[in-house]
């Protein structure tokens, strides 16, 4: 992998919530995205996955606090880590070089605001002049398969869900961003518009090389999105890889255990045994301490990557 | 396999600001012991309202609900109880089926005094088995209250509810789309095994076309569109062998066609709606391609 490529680059990241009780989120997590390619963060509910995102994007919570590791953006003008910057700061980077679509963002445009309205509010807090804004935001709603003048003087109650999530990416591309993370993009959408979505988001990909860091549970969407899937289990990163052999060869007993819980149309539809999933408990109860591990030469290994790193398991 | 209920060309019509909306059209559909049929549609299909009416939650517009043969509105106040206690709903949102202040014990205790009367020790022990039933431990879990459960715990509790009155129809709408994958798996097949066991008539909503296939393997499937049931099949000939347009293109989505492979198909026009909160973004208009 060429390093002038990268356009995100996460290393270590640890990540802790700080409450009644102590709560580690992310543990040395480690991810790295190219231009023009898709990761996906895959992990169920509580493996940490939106929080790593947050942390990427200096959007966590008061009550989480980052313990170690760092993010890069790369930009033309050099690298900016995004951890530890000042809230004013990152304002103004936030943006421009990485953006954000959150979870649930069909309702998180404002009610009251014409769609026309949040394109400007976004362009005048980054300095973009309003008819440059315009021009861009209808290009974008256009590229999102939307018909710009119609969506322009529109309320965000006048749009369908499917629409709404389109504004939302549109939005989110208005500083043409190196890399945007989206958080289950597609839930809260019916099946049809979801395959839509992701199609809009190809293409978009396809014409601008953005690089996505996409959040989901979903194996099978990752799979049809990503170039590379992450899987990430009680905080930890346990299996990378490039997303054709993770599903057709997945290493890591999780992973496998996803693969074999997703129901299938086309293989043989019986339901597989219950335990196809290791629980979270047993898989860090069994040491997910051991070393990532480099599938083809079986030495332990360092992510960042373009091979196979699985973390070893201790014997059951 | 022997009738239970059945929905004689029901339908369900709503008024919205003067306006006639059709959330089921003249949907007719049998249910048996021992026999499962997945409801399959997107959001605004109307899947739901049938739910609903097959509970008894809802009454139809048009139509007849016929309940262990007698028309559910020929049956008197005794037959309406029968019927209410004999179909069950399970709805998607364990967080929000289960009532906080009750502990699981409590929650399953309720039901069997006031409905089966039963003695407190004997429904408490009753509870327990039901507790086992679904795979929770009773001592670990029948004094626990729902927040200190996970999701798939507490649709678990959900699940043991529903049986507590003896029911002979289960509706399940949604019932694990709120769980994660990895535990929707063990929630299914226990609810399977348990229907089995108590040769149950099961409609299961779900927007979910893989799910459906795996839960429905061996029974059957509806596809529901705009209201209208437009393909029911069994399980297996309606995955392999889609005769309706609308089917195909679920089974393309599920499947993920079109993305990756490089697909030259035209992006679906979207349309903009008016004020109709109601209804989601339409799906794009197979029949005229046909």
């Amino acid at each position: 992998m060429s390093p002038d490529d990268l356009v995100l680059d996460v290393r270590d990241l640890t990540v802790e919530y700080r409450g009644e009780r102590t709560v580690r989120a992310v543990t040395e997590l480690s991810v790295a995205i190219r231009r023009g390619e898709t990761v996906a963060l895959i992990g169920e509910s509580g493996s940490g996955k939106t929080t790593a995102a947050l942390a990427i994007l200096g959007m966590l919570p008061d009550s989480a606090h980052v313990l170690g590791g760092g993010a890069t953006v790369l930009t033309g003008t050099g690298p900016i880590d995004l951890i530890g910057l000042a809230p004013r700061e990152l304002r103004v980077l936030r943006w421009r070089h990485i953006a954000y679509v959150p979870q649930g963002s069909i309702n998180a445009l404002n009610p009251v605001q014409r769609i026309s309205r949040h394109f400007q509010q976004t362009a005048h807090a980054h300095g973009l002049a309003a008819d440059e804004a315009q021009a861009r935001a209808f290009e974008l709603l256009e590229a999102v398969h939307l018909d710009a003048p119609r969506i322009w003087g529109s309320y965000p109650h006048e749009l369908s869900g499917g629409t709404r999530q389109r504004v939302a990416i549109a939005l989110a591309m208005l500083l043409r961003p190196a890399v945007i993370v989206l958080d289950e993009p597609t839930t809260a959408l019916d099946v049809l518009t979801q395959e839509a979505v992701l199609r809009t988001l190809l293409d978009l990909q396809a014409q601008t090389g953005v690089s996505y860091l996409m959040i989901t549970h979903d194996l099978a969407m990752a799979g049809a999105m990503a170039d590379r899937i992450v899987t990430m289990v009680a905080g930890r990163a346990v299996e990378y890889g490039d997303s054709a052999s993770v599903l057709a060869d997945p290493r890591h007993s999780y992973t496998r255990g996803l693969l074999a819980a997703m129901p299938s149309l086309d293989g043989d539809d019986a339901m597989p045994p219950t335990s196809a999933v290791p629980s979270v408990a047993a898989i860090t109860e069994a040491g997910m301490a051991g070393p990532l591990v480099d599938i083809a030469t079986g030495r332990a290994a360092e992510p960042p990557l373009t091979g196979r790193i699985v973390r070893e398991e201790a014997p059951a | 396999m022997s009738e239970l209920l059945r929905l004689d060309r029901v339908t369900k019509t709503y008024r919205q600001r003067r306006r006639e909306v059709t959330a089921v059209d003249d949907v007719s559909l049998t249910l048996g012991s021992e026999q499962i049929v997945c409801l399959v549609g997107e959001s605004g299909s109307g899947k739901s309202t049938v739910g609903r009416i097959v509970t008894g939650l809802t009454d139809p517009t048009r139509g007849d609900v016929v309940y262990d043969g007698v028309r559910a509105r020929e049956l008197g106040r005794r037959g309406l109880r029968k019927r209410r206690l004999g179909v069950q709903l399970i709805q998607q949102d364990p967080y929000a089926s289960l009532n906080p202040g009750l502990t699981v014990q409590e929650a399953l205790v309720a039901p069997l005094r006031r409905h089966l009367r039963l003695p407190s020790a004997a429904a408490r022990a009753r509870a327990n088995d039901l507790l086992a039933d679904v795979g929770l431990t009773p001592d670990t879990f029948a004094r626990k209250y729902p927040h200190e459960l996970s999701g798939g715990q507490r649709q678990r509790v959900a699940i043991a509810r529903s049986l507590t009155v003896e029911p002979r129809v289960l509706v399940a709408d949604e019932a694990v789309s709120m769980l994660d994958v990895s535990i929707r798996v063990s929630v299914l097949q226990k609810l399977r095994g348990l229907c089995e066991d108590r040769q149950l008539a099961v409609l299961f909503i779900t927007h979910d076309l893989a799910v459906a296939s795996q839960f429905g393997r061996d029974h059957s499937i509806a596809v529901m569109q705009h209201g209208r049931i437009v393909e029911h099949r069994p399980t297996h000939e309606l995955v392999s062998d889609p005769q309706h347009a609308y089917t195909r293109a679920l089974l393309a989505a599920a499947r993920h066609e079109g993305l990756r492979s490089g697909s030259t198909a035209e992006p679906p026009v979207v349309h903009l709606h008016r004020t109709d909160r109601s209804r989601r973004e339409p799906a794009p208009d197979i029949k005229k391609k046909e």
